[in-house]
């Protein structure tokens, strides 16, 4: 695929997106506001405030206005890169989430990578040796990962690993007493993520696993890879170049789904270990019912579902001759 | 004949299915000599498929399986019982396969070129590997060979990719090319055109060729010799000539009479019954319950393939004047 075909259909999607997202902001938006109970209560603390004070921090932050002129304010600012204000923290809602992103980036991209790794390593071994213990072994395992919570399954590593046999830390994102410099810094980063990338990937790997070896094993009975073995080709090859190329595209479109899932479980899996992510920060903010910082995280979240679908199309492309010249 | 190129006795195919073994080819015997072309014919699920195959030990299912026989290659080297590693490096190499549906037996991810290159590839080919993929395709008569090699299987037509896949059964030069109805899948114009390529590339190559095919009409413009198969079994053999002249067997006699011809007016004939399910093959001659002059006999023996001039048969009424015009009295 030449560089200008790949920019066009890149911008294709992008475009495609945009009303996508307008539409995710008015409908998280608007149910937000469906939702009882007034964020000023939360900003002024449970004391009996007097009616006229209330009042006035209302209108402070146009909250006095009707709805869909409040809709109409924000989809403005948010056009122009003004994410709003965040009465919680009293901060600007870019800037809290910039701060937050960096650490959430670190735990979900860690998460999908073990996931990936794992997830088709195992279901390639299962599809080649079906029925084998090992094949059975892989689908009970799929099954309880699927199944187990990943708060639950947070707090049980917590339990076990930390608490029990105190091999890792359990809590945060890097010793903050005497925190180390250069490469030491790296190793102690690796021993804080070890406990929540594996609890958010679990799940990831149990899906990931079943979903190719089901494509594997449907491609395998495919006449091209009868046609590659009378051609005397080696397994090694009828699997790398055609049994896992034509197996690729449902487990990348499983893959670019659940990323919209692992950010939505890193909320939990967060909270669990005190990482100082985005996942957190929406968790905090739902709880003080800081609405623009939930309305901000929730359209990162779909601005990074957007992305993912996006890098999946753009692989399906490179990948598949009949996408890009049909 | 001289040293057979490829000798056949007794193969055996089985099927597991739930738990029961299915034999689907039930004690083939052929031969096949150097550079001879040999046509195999019956119709759907007589297992002539299963037979190609049991050749190479190669299935399309995992419940399929070689249940007994010998096959003997060239040089007299033993088929059977290869060790997979060794199988492999006869495959494509020294024996070729092309298939049915050239639309579903090329990879649709890759270039035809790299699935040419791969034949070649695989058997580390010492030669320029792009060169001899060029001069394949241009054997092959695909026009503009060095264009075509980029091209994906979704942007040529059903006869190209034929072509495509017949370049990589042949990029090795092997001695025999096995074709599994090459030529059942593509348009009429088309078939003929891949059959003359065929004859042509084993005229200019020498190289033998087992055709199999439930087309009567494609066996006599192209063979030399036809074994005619029945319910895993081979009923009859002989020169091509001699079978459309003189077929002994009922089988044989009525495929030729239901084959579509300009010539004849009244409506197709057809044999009445049908293929019995190998899952339960009738007892003593497997086609008497659609034979219209089986006897006693052939009801509780099955018949042995017996010589005679140039073929073969295996019924017990083959030298019986009466069996020589089967299905006249009874023409549906």
């Amino acid at each position: 695929m030449g560089p200008h075909e790949l920019a066009l259909l890149t911008l294709r999607r992008l475009v495609a997106a945009i009303p996508l997202v307008i539409g995710v902001v008015v409908v998280n938006f608007t149910l937000i506001q469906l939702a009882p109970g007034d964020p000023t209560t939360a900003l002024i603390g449970d004391y009996p405030a007097p009616p006229g004070y209330v009042e006035q921090v209302r209108a402070e932050f146009g909250l006095d206005r009707p709805i869909p002129e409040q809709l109409g304010r924000y989809l403005w600012q948010v056009g122009h890169g003004n994410l709003g204000y965040s009465f919680a923290h009293r901060k600007d809602v870019g800037e809290l989430i910039l701060e937050r992103l960096p650490a959430t980036l670190r735990l979900m991209l860690t998460a999908l990578a073990i996931a990936i790794v794992l997830g088709v390593g195992l279901g390639i071994l299962a599809a080649r040796r079906r029925d084998s213990p090992l094949d059975h072994g892989t689908r009970l395992f799929s099954m309880t990962g699927y199944s187990v919570p990943e708060f639950w399954l947070g707090q049980i590593l917590i339990l076990v690993f930390a608490l029990g046999l105190d091999l890792l830390p359990s809590q945060g994102a890097r010793s903050l007493r005497a925190p180390p410099e250069g490469f030491a810094a790296f190793l102690d980063g690796l021993r804080y993520l070890a406990l929540p990338a594996f609890a958010l990937s679990l799940r990831y790997i149990a899906l990931i696993s079943r979903i190719t070896r089901a494509s594997l094993l449907e491609v395998m009975n495919a006449d091209y890879i009868l046609a590659s073995r009378a051609r005397g080709a080696r397994e090694r090859t009828v699997l790398l170049a055609h049994a896992l190329r034509n197996a690729a595209p449902p487990i990348v479109t499983a893959i670019a789904y659940d990323f919209g899932f692992v950010l939505a479980g890193s909320a939990l899996i967060e909270t669990v270990f005190g990482w100082p992510g985005i996942g957190r920060l929406l968790f905090e903010s739902i709880t003080r019912r800081d609405y623009p910082v939930m309305t901000a995280i929730l359209l990162f979240v779909s601005l990074g579902v957007v992305l993912a679908n996006l890098i999946a199309d753009l692989f399906h492309a490179a990948l598949d001759p009949r996408v890009r010249r049909p | 004949m001289t040293e057979p190129l490829l000798d056949v006795r007794d193969l055996r195919v089985s099927l597991r299915r739930s738990g029961r073994e299915v034999s689907v080819v039930d004690g083939v015997s052929l031969a096949i000599a150097p550079g001879e072309f040999v046509g195999l014919v019956g119709e759907s699920g007589c297992g002539k498929s299963m037979t190609a195959f049991g050749l190479v030990n190669l299935f399309p299912t995992p419940a399929a399986h070689l249940a007994g026989g010998t096959v003997t290659f060239h040089g007299g080297r033993r088929l059977d019982g290869l060790p997979p590693a060794a199988m492999r490096r006869i495959r494509g190499a020294e024996i070729g396969m092309v298939f049915q549906d050239p639309n579903t037996y090329l990879d649709p991810l890759l270039p035809i070129g790299h699935q040419i290159a791969e034949a070649l590839r695989e058997h580390d080919f010492a030669g320029d590997v792009d060169a001899r993929v060029l001069e394949l395709l241009t054997l092959m008569e695909i026009p503009d060979p060095a264009l075509a090699v980029r091209r994906f299987p979704h942007e040529l037509s059903g006869g190209q990719r034929q072509r495509a896949l017949i370049a990589a059964a042949l990029a090795m030069n092997p001695k025999l090319l096995i074709a599994d109805e090459p030529t059942t899948a593509l348009d009429v114009t088309i078939q003929a055109a891949i059959l003359d390529l065929l004859r042509r590339l084993r005229r200019q190559l020498g190289i033998g060729v087992l055709l199999i095919t439930h087309d009567l009409g494609v066996i006599a413009e192209t063979c030399d010799r036809v074994y005619v198969m029945y319910a895993g079994r081979i009923v009859e053999s002989n020169t091509t000539a001699s079978l459309f002249a003189t077929p002994r067997h009922p089988y044989s006699q009525g495929l030729i009479k239901a084959t579509l011809r300009p010539d004849r007016r009244e409506a197709l004939f057809s044999i009445p019954g049908q293929v019995p399910s190998p899952d339960s093959p009738p007892a003593g001659c497997r086609f008497h319950p659609r034979c219209p002059i089986a006897i006693a006999k052939c009801m509780g023996q099955s018949p042995e393939l017996v010589s005679y001039d140039s073929g073969s048969v295996a019924c017990h009424r083959a030298h019986d004047p009466a069996a020589r015009t089967t299905w006249s009295a009874s023409a549906a």
